[in-house]
C-alpha cells in the first residue's frame, strides 16, 4: 500500500517544478513530466493491486495534517477509488504517449503542467473524503480543463474552451453553494460523517434541495440532456488527447463523486431524477448521432450517450428498493462500462487525431492505411458498440437482466439506444473500411489501448462464463473458440490457414462428437459439424485478396453455431447468436460490399436486441417446455431468427450481403447460417409458445414465409448477377422451411427439418460452384457468362443437379421436402398458403433456367475461350455434395429416420404423419410416393432410350458453336448469338407491379425519416453560450422543483 | 437580511448578464459577479449577529470561544473561493484575449462555429 | 406380377405414342377444314416421325444437346406413366403406385427441363427466347390451375388421382366438373397455356422464332422430340379426365372423354388471335384464377 496522498503530492510538486525546469532544459522537463506520470500510473497500480488481491483489505483513510475527521480534511481511498485513479493514469500517460508521438502544443511547458493538473484534479476529486475539497478539487480539474482545452488556440478550441468555463463556472458555482448549505445544514463537511448522520435517508425538504444542488452541478459536468452542448462542442473542438483525457478519465471521476454524493446523501428521489436524466440522455443522444457528420461530435455524443447510460445504471444500483443481487449485477455492469467507455472512447479519439479529417466522409479508406491502424480502430469501434467479446457487450447483458420487472421499459430503452449506437457506429466503420487507403499518422497509444481491451475482455469472458452470471456453455466450444482465434497467427499463408482451419475443425468434430444425440440441439449440431468441414474444404485456394482474418472468423462462426445449437438456456442462445452475427458481419465485410455488411449489422443488432429483451420478458431462461410465455416473447425473440432467415420485411439485407461477401463465405452463410434462425424458431415454438396459444402467431410467420417464398422468387427471376440470384433464392427457400416449421405438425417438421438438409446441400453446392464460375471467370456478372458447359463440364453438372433439387423435380433429394411440405399444408388445410408456396416453386423454374442458360449454355463469349475447370477443391466438394443429393433423391428415408427420430422427443409428435409402404414407397394420410421406384424408372428408361437412340440414330456430326441456322446467314461472334441481357423482360412487364420496391423504400424511409428528426433535434444545440447557460438554469429550476419530493 | 438580498442580487445580475448579454466580456464580468454574490452569501450564512471575527488571539475570546464569534468555516471557505474565483477569472480573460486577437470581435454571434 | 406390370405399361406408352401421333393429325385435319383446306391425311403426324427417324444425318451441338431429347421422351413418357388410365383397372393403372397428383405436377417438369437445357445449348438465340417464354407462361397458367387442384385435393381429402377419380363415382354428377365448376373452369382455361394453344401460342411462334425451343433439332433428335411430346399431350387429357371428367371405366370410355378434352384448345386456337406474352400472363393471373378462387373460398368456408 501507498499512501495516496504522494501522488497529489509529487504531481502537485512536479507541476510546479516543470513550470522552472522547463524554462532551462525542455528535453528535461519533458522527461520529468512523463516520470512524474509513470510515477503516479505505478503507484496507483499498486494500490488498485493491492485492492483487487486483497491485500488492502479495508479503505485506505489519509488524514492531512495530522487532523482527524470530521474536523480535519481526508483522502478516502477504496476499491473503486483506487481502480479509477489507476485508470485516470492509464489513460493520462497513453495520452501523453501520443502527445509525444504526434507532437506538443505550444507553448509545451504549460501544456504539460496542465496536463498534470487535469490528472491530478480528477484524482482529487475521486480521493477525496470532504466535500469542500471536493470543490477545490473541481475547480483545480476545471481551470486545467479549460486551460488545456485552449491550448491549441485554433478557433474552434478557444471557442468551446469559452462555452465549457461559462457553463463550468455556473455548475461550481452550484456546487459550491450546494456544499455551504450543507455544512450550515449538517454541521460538517466530511462524507462520511454527513452520510453517517443522514443514514435513514433525507428527511427534510431543505436538506434535499441541497442534495439537489450538489447532484444538479455534477449532472452538467456530467453532460446530461440538454446542459450537454458545451460538452459536445469540447469533443468537436478541442484536441483530442485532451478529450480522451477528459472523456476517458475526468468525466469518469465526476461519474465516480455523483455516485458517492448520491450514496452519501440518499435523496429518495434519486432513483427517478437518474432514470429521466440518464434515459433521456442516453436515448436522446444515441439518436442525434445518427447522421452526424463530424467524426469528433459524434464521438462525442456517444460519450454522452455512454454517460447518460452510467447515470442510469447509478439510479438502479443505489435503489435500495431494487434485489442486491440485481445491485451487484448492476454494479459490475457500472465497471465494465467505465472500463469499456473509457478505454475505447480515449481510443478513438487518438485516433480522431491521426486522421485529420474532421468530416466523417474523409474517413474513407482509413482502414486499409495500416493494419495497425485497423485493429485499433476496429476493436475500439466494437467494444464501444458492446460487440462480443467486448466488456461493453456483457456489461448490456448484466444490465438489462438486473432491470427490476416493473421497469421493462427501461430494457426497450437501453436497447433502441443500443440498436442506434450499432447503426451510427457501423455506418462510421463502414466508410472508413470502404476505399483504397489513405496516409494516416503515427498513433503509438491506440494500439496500446485497443490491445489493453482485448487482453482484459479474456477474464471478463471466463468470469461470465463461470462465476457470476454463468452463462452455461461446453467447455469444448470456448476451448474451440480459443483455438479459432490462433489460427490468425498462421496469417502469412493461406495455405497453411486452410490445412490449420481443417484440423482445428476436425478436432472440433472429434471433441464434440458425442454431443450429436437424437434430439434438435443434435441434428443441427451434425449439420453445422459436418456440413461446416465440407464447405470449409472448398474456401481453397480462394480469391488473392482474402483477409488473414478471413479463416479465424470463418471457424468463430462455425464454432458459436455449435456454442448455439448446444445451448441449454436462452442466455447462452443469445450469446452465441451475437458472436456468431459479429464474426459473420466481419467477413460479409471483407467482400467489397461494405453498405451491405452494414445493413447486416444494423439488421442482426435489432434482432439480437429484441431477442434480448423477448429473453428478459421470459421467466425462466432454460430452454424446457413450459407453459405459455406470453406472445410479446415469442415475436421479439422470433425477429432475430427471422433476421436470420431474412423473411419479408426483413429480406432487404440478404441480397448484397450475400451477393458481395467473399466467394468463400456465402456458402456457409446460406448454407448454414440461415439454418440457424431456423433453430432457433424451432426453440420458440417448442419453449416459448404452446401448440395451443401458438396457432395465430404460427399461422402468421406461414404466410410470412410464403410471401417470402413468392416475392424472392419473383427477384431472383430478374436478378443479372449470379450470387445475388443466388441470394435471393437461398432466402425464398428459406421460407419453404419457415412455411413448414410454423405448421407445427409431424409431417411440416419432417419437411421443414429435411429442407434445411436438403437446402444446405444444393445451396452450398450453387455458391461453392458459384466460387469456382467467379473464381475463372472473374465475374459475377452473368450477361458476360455463357457457354461455360464446354469448359467447366464438372461444375455444369453439379449445378445441374443441384437446380433440379432446388427446383424439386423427382427423382432428386429436392422433391421430398415439396411433397412433404405440400402433404403438410393440405392436411392442415392451409390452402391459400398452399397456393402461394405451389406459385413460388413455379416461378422458380423461371430463375433455374436462367442460371443454367446464362451461365453455362448458349454461347462461350471470347474472352472466356481460356476458362479453366474450377480448382480441386471446389471440384471435390462438389463432387461431395452430390452423392447426398442423388442418394437422398432414392432413399429419402435415410434422412426422414434420423428426423423422425429427432421428432420422437418432442411431445406430440411422436407420430410422423407418414409410414412406409413397399410398393408405395412414402404414404401420408393423403397421398404417396415412391421415390426409390421413381428414380430406378427414371435412370432406367433413360439408359434404355439413350441406348436404342444410339443404337438407331442417324450420323451425328458435331457441329462448331456459330453453326446455327442464321437466316441463311454466317454469324460473326458469339456475342451476336447470345442471349444474356433482359433474359425475362417479357415477363418483367407482366409483373412490374409486383416487383415495386416497396420494402426497401419503406425501410430507407425509416432510416432517412428518424436521421431527418435526430437533425433537428440537435438544433436545440446552437452554439450560443446565452442559450447553454438556460438550458443550465431550465434544468436547475426542473430539478430542484421537481425531485424535492421526501415523504 | 440586507448581505442574503443583496447577494441574491449580485448573483442575480451575473447570470442575467451570462444570459442575456451577447458580449463576450459582459459575460465573463456577469460569471465575475456571480462568483461575488455567492462569497457574500457564504459569509452572511456564517455570520451570527452580535459577534465578533473568530480571531482567537484577543485575550476575551480565550473562554467560550465557540458563543462569541461567528463560524469561521464559511470565511475559511471563502477565502478559497476567492482565490479559485481570480484564477478562473484569470484563464477567462486570457481565453477572451486569445478569442480577440483571432476574430477581432467579441461578439458572441461570431463564435457558434460548433453547434449541432 | 412387377414384370406383367412394366409389360402392360410399356404396351400402354406406345399406345400414348401412337394415340397422340394421332390426335395431332385430327388436330391438323380439323383445323384445315375449318379453314376450308383439305388439309394432310389424319396418319400425317405418323408420316413425319417415320421421315425424321430415317433422316441419315443430324447435327450435335454438345452433351445437353444430344441428351435433351431423351430427357424429352422419358419425362413425357414418365409423366403418362404416372397417371392411371382406367383406375382399379391393376393393367390399366400404368405405374400410379409411383407417386400422387404432387409427385405428377413436379414430374411434369423433367422433360420440360430436359428440352431446355438442350436447346439452349444449340447457342441459337431463339431457343432461349422461346424458352423464357415457355417458363414464363407456366407461371402463368400454373396459378389457375393449382388453385383448382387444391380445391380437389382439400374437397377429397387426398391427393393422389386415384383417390379423386374415386371420389367421383356413383353418377355424372359427381365429376368434379360438375360439383366444382369453378376450379374445372380455371383448369381448362389453363390447358389452353399448357398446351400452347391460341391465344397462348407465343412460347412456339412458328414464324418468328422458328418453333422456339427446339429450332435447332433434326432427324432423330426431332422424332424423339415428337413423340415425347405427343405422349405428354395425351398424359395431360388423361390428368384432366381423370381430375374433372371422373376417369375412366374401360378403355373407351377413356379413348371419348380425352378426345373430348382434346377438342377444347383445338376449338379455341382456331377462332382466336394472340396474346403477347405479358398479356396471357396477366389473363391467368386474373379471369381463370379469380374463378378458381370462387371455388376455392368455398371450399375453405365449407370446410
Amino acid at each position: 500500500m501507498v499512501n495516496p496522498i504522494i501522488i497529489i503530492g509529487v504531481t502537485l510538486a512536479s507541476a510546479f517544478f516543470i513550470g522552472i525546469l522547463q524554462v532551462y532544459n525542455r528535453i528535461w522537463a519533458r522527461v520529468f513530466f512523463l516520470l512524474t506520470l509513470a510515477f503516479d500510473f505505478l503507484v496507483s497500480g499498486v494500490n488498485f493491486y493491492g485492492f483487487i488481491t486483497g491485500k488492502i483489505a479495508k479503505p485506505i483513510l489519509v488524514k492531512i495534517g495530522g487532523f482527524p475527521p470530521p474536523i480535519g480534511i481526508n483522502l478516502l481511498v477504496g476499491k473503486a477509488e483506487a481502480a479509477l485513479g489507476f485508470l485516470i493514469f492509464t489513460i493520462a500517460l497513453l495520452g501523453a504517449i501520443h502527445w509525444f508521438v504526434r507532437g506538443l502544443p505550444q507553448p509545451e511547458g504549460k501544456a504539460l503542467i496542465l496536463f498534470l493538473l487535469l490528472s491530478l484534479g480528477a484524482t482529487g476529486i475521486s480521493f477525496t473524503g470532504d466535500f469542500f475539497n471536493l470543490f477545490v478539487f473541481v475547480e483545480i480539474t476545471s481551470i486545467a480543463a479549460y486551460g488545456l482545452v485552449a491550448s491549441s488556440k485554433d478557433e474552434k478550441a478557444l471557442e468551446a474552451a469559452f462555452k465549457y468555463m461559462v457553463i463550468g463556472s455556473i455548475s461550481s458555482t452550484f456546487i459550491l453553494l450546494g456544499v455551504v448549505f450543507l455544512y450550515k445544514a449538517t454541521g460538517s463537511l466530511n462524507m462520511l460523517d454527513i452520510a453517517g448522520k443522514l443514514a435513514g435517508g433525507i428527511s427534510s425538504a431543505v436538506l434535499a434541495l441541497i442534495t439537489l444542488m450538489i447532484l444538479a452541478g455534477l449532472l452538467i459536468e456530467l453532460e446530461v440532456f440538454p446542459v450537454n452542448g458545451w460538452a459536445l462542442d469540447v469533443y468537436q473542438g478541442a484536441d483530442p488527447v485532451v478529450v480522451a483525457l477528459l472523456a476517458g478519465a475526468a468525466v469518469k471521476a465526476f461519474y465516480l463523486v455523483f455516485v458517492k454524493t448520491a450514496h452519501y446523501l440518499p435523496l429518495p428521489s434519486f432513483f427517478h431524477l437518474a432514470l429521466l436524466f440518464g434515459g433521456l440522455t442516453y436515448l436522446v443522444s444515441q439518436f442525434f448521432a445518427w447522421r452526424q457528420k463530424d467524426v469528433r461530435r459524434l464521438l462525442g455524443y456517444s460519450s454522452v450517450a455512454q454517460l447518460g447510460l452510467l447515470i442510469l445504471v447509478a439510479g438502479f444500483f443505489l435503489n435500495p428498493s431494487v434485489s442486491s443481487s440485481s445491485r451487484l449485477m448492476m454494479g459490475l455492469a457500472m465497471v465494465l462500462l467505465v472500463f469499456n467507455h473509457s478505454f475505447g472512447k480515449s481510443s478513438l479519439f487518438l485516433l480522431a487525431d491521426n486522421v485529420k479529417e474532421r468530416k466523417i466522409e474523409g474517413w474513407r479508406g482509413v482502414l486499409a492505411s495500416n493494419p495497425v491502424f485497423k485493429f485499433s480502430f476496429s476493436t475500439s469501434v466494437f467494444s464501444i458498440a458492446g460487440v462480443p467479446p467486448f466488456p461493453g457487450f456483457w456489461a448490456k447483458i448484466l444490465l438489462i437482466f438486473a432491470i427490476p420487472r416493473n421497469y421493462s421499459w427501461v430494457v426497450g430503452l437501453v436497447l433502441l439506444g443500443a440498436l442506434a449506437e450499432v447503426v451510427y457506429y457501423f455506418r462510421f466503420y463502414r466508410i472508413a473500411s470502404e476505399g483504397k487507403g489513405k496516409k494516416v499518422g503515427r498513433n503509438l497509444a491506440s494500439p496500446l489501448i485497443s490491445s489493453l481491451i482485448l487482453i482484459a475482455s479474456v477474464p471478463v469472458v471466463w468470469g461470465m462464463f463461470t462465476d457470476k452470471i454463468h452463462i452455461p456453455v461446453k467447455p469444448e466450444i470456448l476451448l474451440l473458440l480459443g483455438i479459432s482465434l490462433l489460427v490468425y497467427f498462421l496469417g502469412a499463408s493461406r495455405l497453411l490457414q486452410w490445412i490449420a482451419s481443417l484440423g482445428v475443425l476436425a478436432y472440433g468434430i472429434y471433441s464434440l462428437y458425442p454431443y450429436i444425440k437424437p434430439d434438435l440441439h443434435g441434428f443441427f449440431l451434425a449439420l453445422v459439424l459436418f456440413g461446416g468441414a465440407v464447405l470449409l474444404l472448398a474456401t481453397y485456394p480462394g480469391s488473392k485478396k482474402l483477409s488473414s482474418s478471413f479463416y479465424p472468423a470463418y471457424l468463430v462462426v462455425l464454432f458459436s453455431m455449435a456454442g448455439l445449437v448446444l445451448s441449454s438456456t436462452w442466455l447462452s442462445v443469445f450469446v452465441f447468436w451475437e458472436i456468431m452475427s459479429w464474426a459473420s458481419f466481419l467477413l460479409i465485410n471483407m467482400g467489397k460490399g461494405k453498405k451491405a455488411a452494414w445493413i447486416y449489422a444494423v439488421f442482426s443488432a435489432a434482432g439480437a436486441y429484441a431477442m434480448l429483451g423477448g429473453i428478459y420478458l421470459l421467466p425462466s431462461l432454460s430452454l424446457a417446455p413450459g407453459k405459455f410465455y406470453g406472445l410479446l416473447p415469442a415475436v421479439l425473440i422470433s425477429l432475430a431468427f427471422l433476421v436470420k432467415m431474412a423473411t419479408s420485411p426483413l429480406h432487404i439485407w440478404a441480397r448484397d450481403a450475400y451477393g458481395e461477401s467473399p466467394d468463400e463465405f456465402t456458402p456457409l452463410l446460406s448454407g448454414i447460417m440461415s439454418k440457424m434462425g431456423v433453430f432457433g424458431s424451432g426453440l420458440v415454438f417448442l419453449y416459448v409458445l404452446t401448440a395451443l396459444s401458438g396457432a395465430g402467431f404460427r399461422y402468421l410467420l406461414g404466410w410470412a414465409g410464403a410471401l417470402t417464398a413468392f416475392f424472392m422468387t419473383l427477384l431472383a427471376v430478374f436478378q443479372d448477377d449470379l450470387k445475388k440470384l443466388l441470394a435471393y433464392s437461398s432466402v425464398g427457400q428459406v421460407g419453404y422451411i419457415l412455411i413448414g416449421l410454423s405448421l407445427f405438425t409431424p409431417l411440416g417438421w419432417n419437411a421443414a427439418l429435411y429442407h434445411t438438409v436438403n437446402h444446405f446441400i444444393f445451396k452450398g453446392l450453387l455458391f461453392v460452384a458459384a466460387a469456382g464460375i467467379i473464381y475463372r471467370v472473374g465475374t459475377s456478372y452473368l450477361p458476360h457468362m455463357g457457354g461455360l458447359i464446354r469448359r467447366m463440364p464438372l461444375t455444369f453438372f453439379a449445378t445441374l443437379l443441384a437446380i433440379i433439387a432446388l427446383a424439386g423435380i423427382p427423382p432428386l433429394s429436392g422433391f421430398a421436402a415439396k411433397w412433404l411440405l405440400y402433404s403438410a399444408l393440405i392436411e392442415k388445410g392451409w390452402i391459400f398458403i398452399t397456393v402461394v408456396a405451389f406459385l413460388a416453386s413455379t416461378l422458380a423454374f423461371l430463375y433455374c433456367f436462367k442460371i443454367l442458360h446464362a451461365v453455362f449454355l448458349g454461347q462461350l463469349q471470347e474472352e472466356n475461350e481460356n476458362v479453366k475447370e474450377a480448382p480441386w477443391p471446389i471440384a471435390l466438394v462438389e463432387v461431395i455434395l452430390l452423392i447426398p443429393l442423388g442418394v437422398l433423391g432414392a432413399f429419402p428415408n435415410l434422412l426422414l429416420n434420423p428426423i423422425n427420430k429427432v421428432l420422437s422427443g418432442i411431445p406430440g409428435m411422436e407420430n410422423p404423419g407418414f409410414h412406409y409402404h413397399k410398393a408405395l414407397g412414402i404414404v401420408s394420410k393423403l397421398g404417396h410416393w415412391n421415390a426409390f421406384f421413381l428414380m430406378v424408372f427414371l435412370v432406367g428408361s433413360f439408359l434404355l432410350a439413350l441406348v436404342f437412340f444410339a443404337l438407331t440414330s442417324a450420323r451425328i456430326r458435331k457441329v462448331g458453336q456459330l453453326d446455327v441456322g442464321y437466316s441463311g446467314e454466317v454469324p460473326r461472334a458469339p456475342e451476336d448469338l447470345h442471349f444474356g441481357y433482359g433474359l425475362y423482360d417479357h415477363f418483367r412487364r407482366a409483373v412490374k407491379w409486383l416487383i415495386y420496391p416497396l420494402v426497401s423504400k419503406i425501410w430507407r424511409g425509416i432510416y432517412q425519416w428518424i436521421g431527418a428528426f435526430a437533425e433537428m433535434g440537435r438544433r436545440i444545440y446552437t452554439g450560443d453560450v446565452n442559450t447553454y447557460a438556460a438550458y443550465v438554469i431550465l434544468i436547475s429550476i426542473i430539478i430542484l422543483y421537481a425531485f424535492t419530493g421526501v415523504k | 437580511m440586507a448581505f442574503f438580498v443583496a447577494s441574491i442580487l449580485l448573483i442575480l445580475i451575473g447570470l442575467y448578464a451570462v444570459l442575456v448579454k451577447r458580449n463576450i466580456m459582459k459575460i465573463v464580468i456577469g460569471l465575475s459577479l456571480m462568483d461575488t454574490g455567492v462569497n457574500v452569501l457564504i459569509i452572511s450564512l456564517g455570520f451570527i449577529r452580535g459577534r465578533t471575527a473568530p480571531i482567537v488571539n484577543i485575550k476575551d475570546l480565550l473562554v467560550n470561544t465557540s458563543s462569541k464569534v461567528v463560524d469561521p468555516l464559511p470565511q475559511a471557505l471563502v477565502l478559497t473561493a476567492i482565490v479559485i474565483g481570480v484564477a478562473v477569472t484569470a484563464v477567462a480573460l486570457s481565453i477572451v484575449m486569445l478569442m480577440y486577437s483571432k476574430k477581432k470581435t467579441l461578439e458572441i454571434e461570431e463564435y457558434k462555429e460548433l453547434k449541432w | 406380377m412387377m414384370w406383367a406390370k412394366i409389360f402392360y405399361a410399356f404396351l400402354a406408352l406406345l399406345g400414348g405414342i401412337a394415340y397422340g401421333l394421332f390426335l395431332g393429325g385430327v388436330s391438323r385435319k380439323i383445323t384445315a377444314r375449318m379453314q376450308n383446306r383439305r388439309g394432310p391425311t389424319i396418319w400425317q403426324n405418323f408420316i413425319d416421325l417415320w421421315k425424321l427417324f430415317r433422316k441419315k444425318t443430324a447435327i450435335s451441338h454438345g452433351v445437353m444437346f444430344y441428351l435433351a431429347p431423351m430427357f424429352r421422351l422419358v419425362g413425357g413418357a414418365g409423366t403418362f406413366l404416372l397417371v392411371p388410365i382406367v383406375v382399379g383397372n391393376p393393367y390399366l393403372s400404368n405405374f400410379s403406385f409411383g407417386g400422387d397428383l404432387i409427385v405428377l405436377m413436379y414430374f411434369m417438369v423433367l422433360g420440360c427441363l430436359g428440352m431446355a437445357l438442350g436447346a439452349a445449348e444449340s447457342g441459337h438465340p431463339h431457343a432461349p427466347i422461346g424458352v423464357t417464354r415457355g417458363l414464363s407462361q407456366m407461371a402463368g397458367y400454373e396459378l389457375p390451375f393449382v388453385i383448382s387442384v387444391v380445391v380437389l385435393m382439400i374437397a377429397d381429402k387426398t391427393t393422389s388421382i386415384e383417390g379423386i377419380v374415386r371420389a367421383q363415382q356413383g353418377g355424372i354428377l359427381h365429376w368434379h366438373i360438375f360439383t366444382h365448376p369453378f376450379a374445372a373452369a380455371a383448369a381448362f382455361i389453363s390447358l389452353l397455356g399448357m398446351m400452347g394453344s391460341y391465344p397462348f401460342q407465343v412460347v412456339l411462334a412458328p414464324q418468328e422464332i422458328a418453333i422456339g425451343p427446339p429450332t435447332e433439332y433434326s432427324s432423330t433428335f426431332l422424332s424423339y422430340m415428337f413423340s415425347g411430346r405427343s405422349v405428354f399431350a395425351v398424359a395431360k387429357y388423361l390428368l384432366f379426365m381423370n381430375l374433372f371428367l371422373g376417369g375412366a371405366s374401360n378403355l373407351l370410355w377413356a379413348f371419348v372423354k380425352t378426345f373430348v378434352i382434346f377438342l377444347w384448345p383445338l376449338f379455341i386456337t382456331n377462332v382466336f388471335p394472340r396474346f403477347r406474352l405479358e398479356q396471357s400472363v396477366l389473363f391467368f393471373w386474373t379471369w381463370p384464377s379469380l374463378f378458381g378462387l370462387i371455388d376455392l373460398v368455398r371450399i375453405y368456408l365449407v370446410r
